[in-house]
């Protein structure tokens, strides 16, 4: 033992991985033999050789040897401790029970968010899935630019893109055209048995090719699905639709009366059931309530229009192709632009554009919302469909996000600070022989146990939920959805996350403690801990109070947008939709001037005027034109609607140039080649055709892209005929006498329900064929609003909870602190502090906390909302009110639930407290 | 009594530990073999042999003094047992007949 030993040592690095790596009965005798072996190499070989020897050999001591337990320890997964862990976890949360329930409902109600949601999230995603081709299925969509900046994408492509296609493109296996039976309505269907008749308006209607069954797949119930579309006047029908019309009886055979929109027949046609299909799935963007063959539309259109169809020029179908298993997409989608420039081209040359063809795979289709549904000429929109929307998903994904992390760092949160209470038992148990891997197994026993029970009454909750929220979001959740590779990963993650996050961080700390420490009683309150435990609760509040502030200003918007002055004078209005099913040899229009005659005998009435659509349901006319504007693009689209003479006095619109339309004009003005459409333009378009004053707009001719000439005989002033989400679009309105709405302003004094069984009389003795339908303008409108009242109801549900699991999980800690510190109170009782000064003096921190959360979380919601109202056309400036209502709330509410338990331990007689020493 | 069959090393082992007698322990024995035989190894080696030998039963251990050029930690004392022994003879046994088998 010479200095020498002293001052060398083996490498200090390798050491330490010998103490990790060796298991600990056998560390001492194989450390010392490491160590003396060391020496001797030392004294012998000198320090490199030494050191290397040590080395090696713990390198070889890190091999599986010695993995046998000694026979000292005891082994981890003893299952005898188990029942002692599991009545001692019992034991513990029946004796504080308001701790135990507010840590649970917390944690189940955080649960209950995320399932709901991440299941809603997983639904949308998976839009589409069904079907069997899914990632061989594209949709075709045309890209048609300009010169400008960015391409117009259409979903709509020409008639006989699709056939081409599929002969031309060996690539291309099948392809299916789709066009839905809609123009401002669906079409009326009706089935009479005997006396008894049925009449649907509005039905989802969409004509489609054979092949569709065979490119979708889309279950059949009954019939031959070889058959069903060909024979040539089929119907199908889906099972819902298939019970309100038949009820019980069977419906293959039926016969079904039929007005279709499209096309220009107002002959009732006949169509036969052949075959009846499941409901389409929530989450399938086609959607429909009865199918007929596409050739139908074919044989009801005038011959102008079959011309155009097949020239290419109208585009109205929306065409899905399959492709070959391993097709280059690029390459079939260069085919494809040689194609239909060859028939296309040369228009698109005249018109200054150029079209190319993408193909958008099928998983994108569902959320695609930038699609422009509007098409040159004739107008039409394909209603069937069911959009997902993208930012929504992510949307509420961050909230169940958030709201969890709320819960379970409640939770981390409380567990932390109840278990110092279990310092003596940690000491107790450590004297008598618990390691410390022994009481981490105790303690995420523990939090399995807390977690399983919430996961349990979470799942209990979720079921009873789900009819309810199935209305709201328009789903068709079941149990069996939850059956789902991804969901059950995904709940099981969280299950696993909430258990080692609520346990571990209990387990590390009370594992930790010094037996003598804690028997003693020094343990104390653990004063750095407390940093921790302040930085959660400002963690929790934060989230809470900004999605808060997010759901008020939400509803501000609602409201501002509900309330806006639309320009037109909504009160008393309703509207009467013109018949579509009428007696044979009646022509449409005759019976809409009829009606309109008797209609405005009726007293009561003060004007009825016929639009091309509701109020609220936007305008599906639509013509380009070309602008000469500063910077960017050429064509812009005006909206269009024919209307009456009565139109502007039903409404109330403001003229502020030019004549309005009277009763019996010309629709024309000029003659021969210089012959011009009539129209009453609103003040944005004629800004968009570039007039300086109003007054200079009156007389003027103006041409359409494609070539119509229109005579401005008025402008009008601004009004919102659609939503508030979009700017106000320019209008163009033509003169019909006759249209497919009709619009009734009822004279203040009148009686509603009156007018209303007056109208109605007259109906039914014009149109006995046809039902009745009439609604009041203002709700149409208001019904534009419904996703957003839903999204904001939504949002403030899940706000309002995470809110309240934060206060929950405030109010377990202050109870916890201020029982902790019921001594210190008991003698500051005594000393002589008032009740009131002992409960600021607890509560003050925590208020604080509270408020430092506020001031983190203004910012945030500052910036995300400010970012969501640019979204809107028109949006309310955004002000501190809701910042403020939000603040003062949030501090009332910690207040009130510090106070609570605070009051009560401030109030007791000091006596009982300072007893306990 | 079945037989418990010994490794050629631990044959080695255990006759080391038979022949140091009361001071048998990690590095002594370790010394021996790499003396006696040539071979190299290392405490591991040793080591782990040394668990299985008494897990079969042929050695017991015990701690015993420290040192502090082993940093004051206890060394663990090996001593054959009596299986052990017995095992040894049968082996020396066998041997010596095998030996004279061939050569008589």
């Amino acid at each position: 033992m010479t200095k020498q030993d002293f001052n060398t040592s083996p490498p200090k690095w390798a050491r330490k991985l010998l103490s990790w790596t060796c298991p600990s009965h056998l560390l001492e005798e194989v450390e010392g033999d490491l160590l003396e072996e060391f020496q001797y190499q030392l004294k012998n070989n000198g320090k490199r050789k030494a050191d290397l020897d040590y080395v090696l050999s713990v390198a070889g001591f890190m091999s599986p040897f010695g993995r046998k337990k000694g026979k000292n320890e005891m082994s981890l997964l003893s299952t005898i401790m188990w029942k002692n862990y599991f009545i001692t976890a019992i034991r513990n949360v029946s004796r504080n029970r308001t701790y135990s329930l507010i840590n649970l409902t917390g944690l189940t109600l955080g649960l209950v968010c995320c399932m709901l949601i991440f299941q809603f999230v997983i639904y949308e995603n998976s839009a589409d899935k069904f079907h069997e081709n899914f990632d061989r299925l594209h949709r075709v969509v045309f890209k048609v630019a300009d010169g400008g900046a960015t391409a117009d994408v259409q979903a709509q492509i020409s008639y006989g893109a699709g056939q081409a296609f599929k002969d031309e493109i060996p690539n291309v296996e099948n392809f299916a055209r789709i066009r839905a039976d809609f123009f401002q309505e669906g079409p009326t269907a009706s089935y009479t048995l005997g006396e008894d008749r049925k009449i649907f308006k509005d039905i989802k209607s969409i004509l489609v090719d054979p092949s569709f069954l065979e490119v979708f797949s889309f279950e059949f119930v009954s019939g031959d699905r070889t058959k069903a579309l060909t024979t040539p006047q089929s119907i199908l029908v889906t099972e819902s639709t298939a019970e309100r019309f038949f009820g019980d009886e069977d419906p293959i055979g039926k016969t079904i009366d039929y007005r279709m929109i499209s096309g220009r027949t107002a002959v009732v046609q006949h169509y036969q059931v052949t075959g009846v299909l499941k409901d389409p799935p929530a989450n399938s963007h086609i959607q429909f309530e009865v199918i007929l063959p596409l050739e139908i539309l074919m044989s009801n259109s005038q011959d102008r229009v079959r011309e155009l169809y097949e020239s290419w020029i109208l585009n109205e179908f929306t065409t899905y192709v399959t492709l070959k298993p391993d097709a280059n997409i690029a390459e079939v989608e260069k085919q494809m632009t040689t194609i239909v420039d060859r028939y296309l081209g040369e228009r698109m040359k005249r018109l200054g554009t150029s079209v190319t063809v993408a193909l958008q795979p099928m998983e994108l289709v569902y959320f695609d919302r930038n699609t422009n549904l509007g098409i040159v000429g004739f107008g039409s929109a394909i209603m069937a469909t069911r959009t997902g929307s993208e930012s929504m998903v992510y949307f509420f994904t961050v909230v169940a996000i958030i709201t969890l992390a709320i819960a379970l760092m409640s939770y981390v949160n409380l567990s932390t600070v109840r278990s110092l209470d279990r310092a003596k038992e940690v000491g107790i148990r450590k004297v008598i022989g618990a390691y410390k891997r022994n009481l981490m197994v105790q303690f995420l026993m523990e939090s399995v146990l807390m977690n399983i029970t919430g996961l349990v009454i979470a799942i209990v909750l979720v079921l009873l939920l789900l009819p309810s929220f199935n209305e709201f979001v328009k789903t068709d959740f079941t149990f069996t959805s939850w059956f789902n590779d991804k969901f059950l990963l995904l709940i099981g993650g969280i299950f696993l996350a909430g258990v080692l996050l609520s346990g571990l961080y209990p387990a590390f700390i009370l594992s930790s403690f010094m037996p003598i420490k804690v028997l003693k009683g020094s343990i104390g309150s653990l004063g750095g801990r407390s940093r921790m435990r302040k930085f959660f609760v400002v963690l929790q509040y934060a989230p809470a109070i900004s999605l808060l502030v997010c759901t008020l200003i939400v509803y501000q918007q609602l409201e501002f947008m509900r309330n806006k002055d639309v320009g037109l004078d909504m009160y008393r209005l309703i509207t009467v939709r013109s018949p579509l099913m009428l007696p044979e040899g009646v022509a449409t229009s005759s019976a809409e001037s009829a009606f309109k005659k008797e209609a405005v005998k009726i007293p009561g009435i003060e004007y009825a005027s016929y639009a091309g659509n509701q109020a609220g349901r936007g305008l599906n006319f639509l013509v380009p034109f070309t602008v000469d504007s500063v910077g960017d693009l050429g064509v812009r689209i005006v909206k269009c609607s024919g209307v009456d003479h009565d139109f502007i006095p039903t409404f109330g619109v403001k003229i502020i140039a030019g004549q309005p339309f009277t009763e019996g004009m010309a629709q024309g003005f000029g003659e021969g080649d210089n012959l011009a459409r009539r129209v009453m333009a609103n003040v944005t378009a004629i800004q968009m055709w570039g007039f300086k004053r109003y007054e200079d707009a009156i007389g003027q001719v103006i041409i359409s892209a494609d070539g119509n000439r229109y005579y401005i005989q008025a402008v009008m002033e601004d009004f919102s005929w659609a939503s508030v989400h979009k700017a106000i679009d320019p209008l163009m309105f033509w003169y019909t006498p006759n249209n497919r709405f009709m619009t009734i302003r009822m004279k203040a004094d009148a009686d509603i329900n009156e007018v209303i069984s007056g109208v109605k009389k007259q109906y039914d003795q014009l149109f006995p064929m046809d039902v009745f339908h009439y609604e009041f303008a203002d709700d149409v409108y208001k019904r534009q609003y419904g996703e957003d009242e839903k999204f904001a109801k939504l949002f403030g549900i899940f706000s309002a909870l995470s809110g309240i699991i934060a206060s929950m999980g405030l109010f377990g800690l202050a109870a916890f602190s201020a029982e902790r510190r019921s001594k210190e109170v008991g003698i500051r009782k005594v000393l002589g502090a008032s009740v009131n000064s002992i409960v600021r003096l607890l509560g003050k921190e925590f208020v604080l906390l509270v408020f430092i959360a506020f001031l983190i979380a203004s910012p945030v919601a500052w910036f995300v909302m400010s970012g969501w109202l640019q979204t809107f056309a028109f949006h309310i400036p955004l002000n501190v009110i809701p910042f403020i209502m939000t603040g003062a709330g949030a501090l009332l509410i910690a207040v009130a639930t510090v106070s609570w338990r605070t009051v009560r331990v401030a109030v007791a007689n000091p006596v009982n407290s300072l007893r306990d020493e | 009594m079945e037989r418990k069959y010994l490794g050629e090393f631990e044959e080695i082992i255990l006759l080391i530990v038979a022949g140091l007698g009361d001071s048998a322990y990690g590095v002594t024995i370790m010394h021996e073999v790499i003396e006696q035989t040539g071979r190299s190894v290392r405490l591991n080696h040793v080591h782990s042999c040394l668990q299985r030998l008494e897990d079969k039963g042929m050695v017991r251990s015990k701690m015993g003094g420290a040192t502090s050029e082993r940093g004051g930690r206890r060394k663990r004392m090996f001593t054959v047992t009596a299986l052990g022994n017995r095992a040894l003879n049968d082996i020396q046994e066998v041997r010596e007949r095998l030996w004279n088998f061939g050569r008589s």
